[in-house]
């Protein structure tokens, strides 16, 4: 026998998948896309090149508005419908979002464009122990969606199509109700109407009295072979599943990535928590179903007459609550000024990985409790490197970096060079190069780990000063200079070479410099604060 | 009776009779300046540093900082110049546990105080600012006792500045051996004469043991 197929056809994604404003403060769930039944304005979608109304919400639909009504009627029906473009590629993101989300329940699915889906349910009804059950799961995805939908299951996937056209709502699983029910189906509802070839197919049929699929199917093979192209034939085996229709399964992105469009154009920053709190929302639901966390999240706004502005934003040790990224993302858009009106906004997440580093805290000595005063600083100890790496500290530099910049977050690094310049250089929040294996270290990326300071290791080092000027000035100003200087002669082999004398000096103020003399002159490159 | 011994156990009344303060001290390292503090610097507080930049200031914290910096950050906000890495790890302080952070306004900066003093994996925060407000201060010195961290705040030599309610405010002044510490003010202390504190110990080079050697001045205009 062949496998049982559900078809799922949302005739009104892109009008579903719109955000409206949230009816009610509080849980993000009542921020959601528009849902029906609910009372809110009459919005339609308009097929831009043929001006029909092409998708429209009940409030519409009550006040008589149909399908495939011209804008002039509409309008004249109804004084304050919202009119917007109906845009297929737009419902294509949507529809793999869905099956994005679906993905996660049932296996097999298959996209059907532009607001379709077809899901081979045969091997699910084992894992959910029955079709009431699968069909009670489904409900309860398709409910978070918050979306319109007519099913029809069927025993192939043309079947399934045609009767979810002819009779949306056809759950029945018993092989001679389906065949009843296929019988009966007008061949004016099936797949052949969307091709010009099948159109005319159709035409020819109705000439010759055929209306329905039962009428069809009693004409012998051979004659309808002689007198029809093949496409006729291979829509016949496709309906008796002799013949594939789906090629091609659904595979999902590797990354979370979500689109939402806006039915109002938002103006001010503060205004976008709700619709971000809802894509945010997503994140977390996506991130939980794989037990993973996000690095990195990049936020897409496309503005009216306006080049879209991106925002990145980087969590050092990785969240999926969509509170902890709406705190982060409440402190970037603060210092956001919306050049135009918002009508989109697109969310992407680009590094996660497993979430499994949380228990380590357990067992990290993090006492903070009481510091004692005892000094064991510089002892070597590897156990204590672990602690810099928490997930606090990772918290911390995450939330400086997403309120101050991510390069006013900087971090010293020294080198093994005599000349300062190139000894001293600091780098700032860097998860570029993190891979999905493993989590940021503190040290950032592409530095090497420094060894511990040890007593004596530290004695070894020359005497170097606090703080050192963005790059030396001339010396304007008299010196006190202390007995001793040190010579710095290096760099020969990399285009940079210097050739300087060092004096520690402190001036009439009492502050100790450090100072250099080469063949120019004398400069000021420190001081000993 | 009762209500001036709850005063006093709660801290908010003290006499001169009481001589350990409350709250944890910690060693500057200086002998003669934690005779001055009696103890040491209070912690998980904030205490005011007026002071000229680079006279030793910052190498004044230092002992201080590496003894008690175990496993936590340092976080210095604003600093007057490019800190030295070298330098730090010289003094015992790992680059892995120091953060450097350049807000654009002092608004910012005292935001990122607080969230640092409050984080509980900050041990010590250094801030350069000189203009504050006693609300500012305040919400600092809880955000300080919230997460067990010390802030230490630079600021300009007192002109016509307010007074603030800090644990202790510290002047600096130089000195070829060292630096003169003056005690603007101390919770449960008093004032006192300005101290020496000799460095010449820790740092022989950055001292001129005795001023009657004839040092070598250097005159030049650039």
């Amino acid at each position: 026998m062949a496998k049982l197929w559900l078809y799922l056809h949302f005739p009104a994604l892109q009008l579903d998948s719109l955000f409206q404003q949230p009816q009610t403060k509080g849980s993000a769930f009542t921020a959601a896309p528009a849902s029906r039944g609910r009372t809110s304005l009459p919005i339609c979608l308009l097929d831009s090149t043929e001006l029909v109304v092409k998708q429209l919400n009940s409030t519409a639909e009550a006040q008589g508005i149909r399908l495939g009504m011209t804008l002039s009627m509409a309008s004249a029906l109804c004084h304050d419908l919202q009119v917007l473009p109906y845009q297929a590629a737009q419902e294509l993101l949507y529809l793999q979002q869905v099956a994005a989300l679906l993905y996660q329940k049932s296996a097999d699915i298959a996209l059907d464009p532009p607001s379709a889906l077809w899901l081979q349910i045969e091997p699910m009804l084992v894992l959910y122990g029955g079709l009431e059950n699968y069909l009670n799961m489904l409900a309860e995805q398709l409910h978070f969606l918050k979306l319109r939908v007519q099913m029809a299951l069927g025993y192939s996937a043309a079947a399934a199509q045609l009767l979810c056209f002819s009779q949306p709502g056809f759950l029945q699983d018993q092989p001679h109700r389906i065949q009843n029910a296929l019988n009966n189906c007008p061949l004016q509802k099936s797949s052949l109407q969307q091709s010009v070839s099948g159109r005319k197919i159709l035409h020819q049929l109705q000439s010759i009295g055929i209306e329905t699929l039962g009428q069809l199917r009693e004409i012998p093979r051979a004659e309808l072979s002689r007198r029809f192209s093949t496409e006729l034939i291979s829509f016949l085996d496709q309906l008796g599943g002799h013949q594939p229709t789906v090629r091609q399964f659904y595979q999902p992105p590797e990354q979370f990535c979500q689109t939402l469009e806006l039915l109002f154009q938002l103006e001010h920053t503060h205004q976008l928590q709700a619709p971000l709190g809802y894509l945010l929302q997503l994140l977390q639901h996506y991130l939980q179903q794989r037990d993973q966390h996000c690095y990195q999240l990049h936020l897409k706004l496309e503005l009216r007459d306006h080049p879209p502005l991106q925002l990145s934003l980087q969590s050092a040790r990785g969240e999926y609550l969509q509170t902890r990224w709406l705190v982060l993302f409440q402190l970037k858009l603060q210092q956001l000024k919306l050049p135009a009106p918002l009508l989109k906004m697109q969310l992407w997440a680009t590094q996660t990985t497993a979430r499994d580093g949380d228990n380590l805290r357990l067992f990290a000595s993090h006492a903070q409790q009481g510091v004692t005063t005892t000094g064991a600083k510089l002892k070597a100890d590897e156990e204590s490197t672990t602690v810099v790496s928490s997930t606090e500290v990772l918290g911390l530099r995450s939330l400086l970096a997403a309120k101050l910049g991510d390069e006013r977050v900087q971090q010293p690094v020294w080198f093994e060079d005599h000349r300062p310049e190139f000894a001293n250089r600091f780098h700032t929040l860097e998860l570029t190069s993190v891979t999905n294996e493993a989590p940021p270290a503190v040290a950032g990326a592409g530095t090497r780990r420094q060894p511990r300071p040890t007593a004596s290791l530290c004695a070894a080092l020359p005497l170097r000063p606090g703080f050192l000027l963005p790059s030396p000035v001339p010396l304007s100003m008299q010196l006190q200079l202390q007995p001793g200087l040190e010579r710095i002669q290096t760099g020969w082999w990399d285009q940079s070479p210097i050739q300087r004398d060092y004096f520690i000096g402190r001036n009439p103020q009492g502050q100790w410099c450090w100072v250099f003399k080469n063949t120019e002159g004398w400069y000021l490159q420190g001081y000993f604060a | 009776m009762t209500t001036v011994a709850e005063l006093k156990a709660s801290g908010q009344v003290w006499s001169l009779h009481d001589d350990s303060p409350n709250g944890t001290l910690l060693s500057t390292g200086f002998a003669e300046l934690d005779q001055l503090l009696v103890g040491g610097f209070p912690a998980h507080t904030v205490v005011e540093i007026h002071s000229d930049f680079g006279i030793g200031e910052f190498r004044l914290l230092l002992p201080c900082i590496t003894n008690v910096l175990q496993t936590q950050l340092l976080v210095m906000i604003n600093p007057p110049f490019q800190i030295v890495g070298q330098m730090l790890f010289a003094a015992g302080i790992p680059c892995e546990q120091v953060l450097i952070l350049r807000p654009a306004t002092s608004l910012d900066a005292l935001w990122a105080a607080e969230q640092c003093l409050k984080s509980a994996c900050c041990g010590f925060v250094i801030l350069w600012q000189s203009q504050l407000s006693i609300g500012q201060l305040k919400r600092l010195q809880l955000c300080a006792q919230t997460g067990q961290a010390t802030l230490f705040m630079f600021r300009d030599q007192r002109q016509h500045q307010l007074s603030l309610p800090v644990a202790l405010s510290l002047q600096l002044t130089p000195d070829c051996r060292g630096i003169y510490v003056q005690v603007l003010k101390r919770r449960g202390g008093w004032p006192q004469a300005p101290v020496l504190v000799d460095m010449t110990g820790r740092w022989p080079r950055l001292s001129i043991q005795s001023p009657t050697v004839a040092p070598q001045i250097l005159s030049h205009s650039a």
